[in-house]
């Protein structure tokens, strides 16, 4: 389960995120929505540890009382591009200190889940967009962690890629582990999420499940819900 | 050494042992000036041998005063593509907030990232001296003394060790405040200077040094180097040195890893 509370970042004169309150929970997928600016990936860098909030903390918790592990997945797609597949996904494993007996056994077993085995010992270099993400994502989740951040994870995939990131994600979901991804492409949302927080300007504007909210909004679609609370001046009235 | 140092460390140079190109280009870079200087030597020592304007012990003194200045280089060329590929290339092709991200101990990813640069620069000041010997060896033929190897590198290496050290220390601090690979070689190019200033300075310094002198990095190094191609063992000379090296060493290293957890290293 992963907790924000109370999130604020300041940039200078800009304020990035105010009082960002909302819960992502266990064996769930949880969609953090917003316009391009929004705060989402300001949001996420602090809750991976990467940036700190001027206020505001952040808890993790992990299952059945063991610590707390996160797995990330970061905006941006850089890998190295001069180890091969198998290698990149040996270091992060090494790197988090993962399943130090049976390593490779692990990332055999990652490189075939996620469909990347012709690809396996070729450089990271040569690889699709589709596959730098499967990449990126082995290397998240290779030390099968509690709680999974994933920062627009399937910008820039073509469906089939989507679709199987998505039925990644679901699986993860029913093995208990808490997913927490950005998008800002609502059909994607609407299938996917068990939960979504929408995110204006850098302030919560709605948080809850899909139907749960458009009930209450009285929104015929999430699309229909986003533009009207993204709309000038919304943001007061969905608080 | 943690694990996750060993591992980073690892990582780093396997991947810039496959840059094929980048290395032949660092080979250049660290062989080119000696292997210039070797020649010019062995030809004014074959002039001389065969009576030609300068002495052979004056070729000997030449070679004595412009070797060091290369030693002390040599530990600045190796790693400095790696020390920038690594710090600011990473920062340029957004991996490092993968890296980042995985919580590994900001300490260790600039051990890490620093010891890989520091194998780099000892395999400069190992190729480097290499090609000193030859060069001595070169000059022997004519009619200076015979080469003591042991007497001539041990020396050597130990005042040059501490230096590679400190040279990659000094390299992955600077290249982790670039943004960009090209920035980053701005900056390491303009501190390559440094050891060339310092080793000038030196060349042209009365031959026994002021003790302080050699508290400073570069300049104490150099001194000591003379000496030691001078058959002169600099013996517990070299202690304080290294002392000042490792030191120094320990604070860029913090100074790095500060560096990594600092909101800023995020941001292009």
């Amino acid at each position: 389960m992963i907790t924000a509370r109370g999130l604020t970042k300041r940039y200078g004169a800009c304020r990035a995120l105010d009082a960002v309150t909302f819960t992502a929970p266990d064996g769930a997928i949880t969609g953090l929505l917003g316009a391009n600016g929004a705060g989402k990936t300001t949001t996420f860098r602090i809750l991976s540890g990467l940036l700190r909030a001027d206020h505001g903390d952040v808890r993790l918790a992990g299952r059945e009382g063991r610590p707390a592990t996160l797995g990330v997945l970061p905006h941006a797609h850089g890998v190295y591009g001069r180890l091969t597949v198998r290698e990149h996904i040996r270091y992060f494993a090494e790197l988090r200190g993962a399943l130090p007996g049976r390593l490779d056994e692990r990332v055999a077993q990652l490189i075939d889940q996620l469909g990347l085995g012709g690809a396996a010992d070729v450089p990271a270099r040569t690889l699709s967009e589709g596959q730098r993400v499967k990449l990126l994502l082995a290397g998240a989740i290779v030390h099968e962690p509690d709680n999974l951040i994933l920062d627009e994870p399937t910008s820039g995939l073509d469906v089939v890629s989507t679709r199987a990131l998505h039925a990644r994600l679901r699986s993860l979901r029913d093995r208990g582990a808490c997913v927490l991804f950005s998008s800002h492409v609502m059909s994607e949302v609407a299938s996917l999420c068990d939960t979504v927080v929408m995110l204006v300007d850098g302030v919560v504007a709605a948080a809850g499940a899909p139907a749960a909210l458009l009930a209450r909004y009285g929104a015929g679609s999430l699309d229909d819900l986003f533009v009207s609370l993204t709309a000038p001046g919304s943001v007061e009235g969905g608080r | 050494m943690s694990r996750t140092t060993l591992v980073i460390c690892c990582k780093e140079l396997r991947e810039a042992l496959r840059d094929r190109r980048a290395i032949f280009a660092s080979l250049v870079a660290t062989l080119a000036g000696p292997v210039l200087l070797g020649a010019v030597l062995m030809m004014l020592a074959n002039e001389a041998g065969e009576g030609g304007r300068l002495s052979a012990a004056a070729v000997g003194d030449r070679a004595a005063a412009t070797l060091p200045v290369f030693l002390v280089v040599s530990v600045f060329v190796m790693g400095m593509g790696l020390a920038i590929d690594s710090t600011a290339g990473e920062r340029e092709r957004q991996s490092l907030e993968t890296l980042l991200a995985t919580h590994a101990p900001s300490g260790a990813i600039a051990a890490g990232k620093w010891a890989a640069v520091a194998v780099m620069n000892v395999c400069g000041l190992l190729l480097t001296l290499i090609c000193a010997v030859v060069i001595i060896a070169g000059l022997s033929f004519g009619q200076l003394g015979p080469l003591d190897l042991a007497a001539f590198s041990l020396p050597i290496l130990a005042a040059g060790l501490p230096l590679a050290m400190l040279a990659a220390g000094l390299q992955v601090a600077v290249a982790t405040n670039a943004r960009t690979f090209k920035e980053g070689q701005t900056y390491l190019s303009m501190l390559l200077f440094l050891p060339m200033a310092i080793g000038m300075l030196s060349a042209f310094a009365r031959a026994e040094p002021a003790a302080w002198r050699l508290v400073i990095p570069v300049f104490a190094q150099h001194q000591l180097i003379a000496r030691a191609l001078r058959g002169d063992d600099p013996g517990a000379a070299l202690v304080l040195p290294a002392v000042v090296a490792i030191v120094l060493t320990i604070v860029l290293l913090r100074w790095t890893a500060s560096l990594m957890t600092n909101d800023r290293i995020l941001y292009g």
